[in-house]
């Protein structure tokens, strides 16, 4: 994908995420009563932390690019 | 008996139905149910929490490249106590041993070529002296400095089989909920390896908002580190050679990121996360180095030691998304990364978990990163023409697509969880670009890795 | 008094818990179905009022109580019933509250004139109120001071509760009724409907009229006898936990129909403590009920 593309492509997303923010996350959302798919370990962000830690670990150290979600790997000299 | 809303109904009534519904779900006294038995515990539909209990998640990574080059084992152990008001700390020790060889950073060429770096001390082995022998030692001509020599084979990518490293880490981190809805997290990570040092702090705030629909947060993280090469830090752009090289070289990263998560619905759990982070100080890599060739026949001239600018502004945007449809639950991930480099990147990442019996899931994955070049890389240097400020021919600076495939396993076992992965990772980039002089046009000049990983691991809490 | 009593189509099991008579209405032909039902009834019954019942020094809420400013983990299904009551506390605007009992501490309702003053009701206000309470189910800490009291969900879940447990065991027609809150398995046999009296909440007795129903539930909230008169002036024992003070004008009964007990009984509760509302808000929520000035 040609760079510029991407540049583009963040550009987008930057402001579909403010406009996304600016419309206001209180129309959404359920009841607590609602939250029993939520509820399940299995819809955690993370469910297994090792298995995150290992893989942004090699993704650190084989790829241009880190960070995003989180904290970053990093913290060896891998990179 | 009906418990669904019609038309009709109010909407307190509608409301009431739908938790009335839910108590008797939990309490298993349903009257439209049987009565509850004790039916075990359904892995995919575990909604307990780690309040108050110890949790030891310990998992071994194994890694390893094709065509003989780097082979990790990592161990980690991961121990969270949780307390009853929300507060936990968490212990994680990690280590880590890489062995094998790493592309030094020439390009390959159709003669033998020879490589030169620096010994500690005349005559005594060293850990750059691999096993396979095949450095030797030399008396660098017209001086008394003993220095290594090892060669890489015509149309072979030349590599530095001197590659070995123990690293231990440890990370410590302590989390509080200061009410209801705010919690602060502050941690650190302190890693240590033979050539390379890492010390970093964390704090981190975060609150619900919206009847818990909503979190915000905020993190900010400091690192220090420090490259202690084996032989010193080599002048960057200078000529490879076997004099022993300057002092050691720091670095630093300040790192912030912001999140927002959301449930949309009851179905749907959104996560999106700005990083931000700037690296200051030194990132080049001090082993690296890079070809000079002739612009005519592509036939090296000599090898200069990389260099990379001493600053760079890395900011990422990151859309997660967890989606439970029907019994599976979902994970679709996007980011998209710039950095002050050159290097744009996006990367796509799903996995399906699909429960299989109450006691086991399977959870198949893929992953598609694609990242532009940074400005300064470069398959190789033209002799003749003025020396860039700064080159690098990393393979990770460069033009590439790299594909994940994977399978996890998840299985309840004894008072846990018995996890296993098993991925191959495929990178892909330009094999031979446009305008390579030469013979050099025949030569492969991509030089990133095919790699499988296999990690398995066991999780489980305790009071 | 338990006891296996023959009636038209069917059995009566009747037992005495949670300071009511309870009855189990069975339509089978065998005696033995009918007893099995009833004693499943009567046994999920006497296990909650043991789990939940403020008046026993050893049940679930006792201790919860007794341990007022400590972190208090709850069981599961404890902790269902607090979620769920804190749920009605929101639901409800705040009228409906388990923390609300400690102000019986200065209401008496004994017929008398024995009306507290501003300043002790004002001083118990402080141990009143769920918002107060903090609750990360599983687990609650309540203030020093504070108390909950089930007791205004735990009867008609006991209702909904062992109506399961009853069914459980046997597919006829079923209706469990413990003092007054009631709910039945489905139309009785021969798809007729369970006929329903609603019982006079003044002092002479008798039935005010009768409720057909073919399912779920119904229950009955009234003030009856219950009550403070100073100087011409009616102090109804429905208190609101918002201000500490009698609700004004509440009717004198309210019967609202639902699909299970414990639905039914909040709303009851709910329209009482909506005070010379009561009505306005039973018609706003299109709520099936009867009432009574």
């Amino acid at each position: 994908m040609p760079g510029d593309m991407i540049t583009r492509l963040f550009r987008l997303v930057v402001a579909a995420g403010v406009a996304a923010a600016l419309s206001g996350c209180a129309s959404m959302g359920v009841k607590p009563w609602d939250r029993d798919l939520l509820a399940r370990r299995s819809m955690a962000p993370v469910t297994h932390p090792n298995l995150t830690g290992f893989e942004q670990h090699i993704y650190f150290s084989k790829e241009g690019s880190s960070g995003g979600s989180g904290s970053a790997g990093g913290g060896c000299g891998c990179n | 008996m009906q418990l669904t809303p019609d038309a009709t109904k109010g909407a307190l009534r509608a409301a009431l139905g739908a938790m009335t519904a839910a108590l008797f779900l939990a309490t298993g006294a349903s009257a439209q149910d049987t009565p509850a038995s004790s039916k075990p515990a359904d892995i995919n539909d575990d909604t307990s929490t780690d309040t108050s209990l110890t949790r030891v998640d310990s998992a071994v990574l194994f890694y390893q490249e094709a065509g003989g080059r780097v082979q990790a084992t990592e161990p980690v152990v991961s121990v969270t106590m949780n307390d009853d008001s929300g507060n936990s700390i968490n212990v994680k020790l990690t280590a880590d041993t890489l062995t094998g060889a790493t592309p030094n950073g020439a390009a390959p060429w159709t003669g033998t070529q020879t490589f030169i770096t620096p010994v500690k001390t005349a005559g005594v082995q060293t850990t750059t002296t691999s096993a396979s022998g095949n450095k030797v030692l030399v008396t660098v001509p017209g001086t008394n400095i003993k220095a290594a020599q090892y060669t890489a084979d015509p149309n072979t990518l030349p590599v530095d089989h001197g590659f070995r490293d123990q690293r231990y880490a440890v990370d410590l981190n302590y989390s509080v909920a200061v009410d209801n809805v705010s919690r602060f997290t502050i941690g650190g990570n302190l890693s240590t390896e033979h050539d390379y040092s890492s010390l970093s702090g964390n704090f981190g705030v975060s609150r619900d908002l919206n009847d818990r629909n909503t979190t915000i947060s905020a993190a900010v993280s400091v690192e220090m580190d420090t490259s202690k090469p084996y032989f010193g830090t080599p002048e960057p752009m200078t000529a490879m050679s076997g004099a022993t090289k300057g002092g050691n070289r720091t670095k630093t990263v300040v790192d912030a990121v912001f999140g927002v998560s959301q449930v949309v619905n009851r179905y749907w759990l959104a996560q999106l996360d700005y990083n931000i982070d700037q690296v200051s100080g030194y990132q080049t890599d001090p082993y690296r180095i890079i070809s000079v060739v002739s612009g005519t026949t592509g036939a090296p001239v000599r090898y200069l030691y990389e260099s990379r600018p001493t600053s760079r502004l890395r900011q990422s945007l990151y859309f997660g998304n967890k989606i439970a449809l029907g019994p599976t639950v979902a994970d679709a991930s996007m980011r998209v990364y710039h950095d002050s480099w050159g290097i744009n990147s996006l990367t796509l990442d799903v996995a399906e978990r699909v429960p299989v019996t109450r006691w086991m899931y399977v959870e198949p994955h893929l992953r598609y990163y694609s990242q532009t070049k940074a400005n300064f890389f470069h398959d190789y240097l033209v002799s003749g023409q003025a020396l860039p400020a700064f080159a690098s021919s990393d393979s990770r600076l460069g033009k590439f697509t790299a594909t994940t495939v994977g399978l996890k396993v998840g299985v309840h076992m004894g008072p846990g969880e018995l996890y296993a992965r098993a991925e191959s990772y495929d990178q892909k980039g330009t094999s031979h670009p446009a305008g390579a002089p030469g013979a050099l046009a025949q030569e492969n000049l991509f030089s990133g890795v095919k790699a499988t990983s296999v990690v398995l691991g066991y999780s489980f809490g305790f009071w | 008094m338990t006891a296996l009593q023959t009636v038209d189509g069917g059995f009566v099991y009747g037992f005495s818990a949670m300071g009511s008579p309870c009855e189990v209405r069975i339509e089978c032909e065998a005696p033995e179905t009918a007893l099995a039902a009833g004693e499943v009834v009567e046994a999920e019954a006497r296990r909650i009022e043991r789990k939940f019942s403020r008046y026993r020094g050893d049940s679930v809420v006792s201790a919860i109580n007794a341990r007022a400013g400590e972190l208090h983990p709850l069981d599961p299904e404890t902790a269902a019933l607090i979620d769920y009551a804190a749920q009605c506390h929101a639901l409800s605007g705040g009228r409906f509250d388990i923390t609300s009992g400690v102000l019986r501490r200065a209401w008496r309702f004994d017929g008398s004139d024995r009306v507290p003053d501003a300043v002790s009701v004002a001083a118990l206000m402080d141990t009143v109120g769920w918002h107060k309470v903090e609750w990360r189910r599983p687990v609650l800490r309540l203030r020093r001071g504070m108390e909950i009291d089930l007791g205004g969900l735990g009867k008609e879940y006991a209702v909904d509760a062992a109506l399961g447990r009853a069914m459980a065991v046997t597919a006829s027609p079923l209706l469990v009724n413990f003092g007054g809150d009631l709910r039945v398995s489905g139309p009785r046999s021969g798809g007729e409907p369970w006929r329903v009296a609603i019982e006079a909440v003044n002092e002479g007795g008798g039935s005010e009229g009768t409720i057909e129903i073919r399912s779920g539930a119904i229950t009955t909230s009234g003030d009856a006898r219950r009550f403070l008169l100073k100087n011409g002036q009616r102090f109804s024992h429905i208190l609101d936990p918002r201000t500490g003070w009698p609700v004004p004008h509440p009717p004198r009964s309210v019967t609202v129909a639902a699909p299970t007990c414990i639905e039914a009984g909040f709303l009851s509760t709910l329209a009482m403590l909506h005070g010379d509302g009561a009505e306005a808000f039973l018609e706003r929520e299109h709520i099936t009920a009867w009432w009574l000035r």
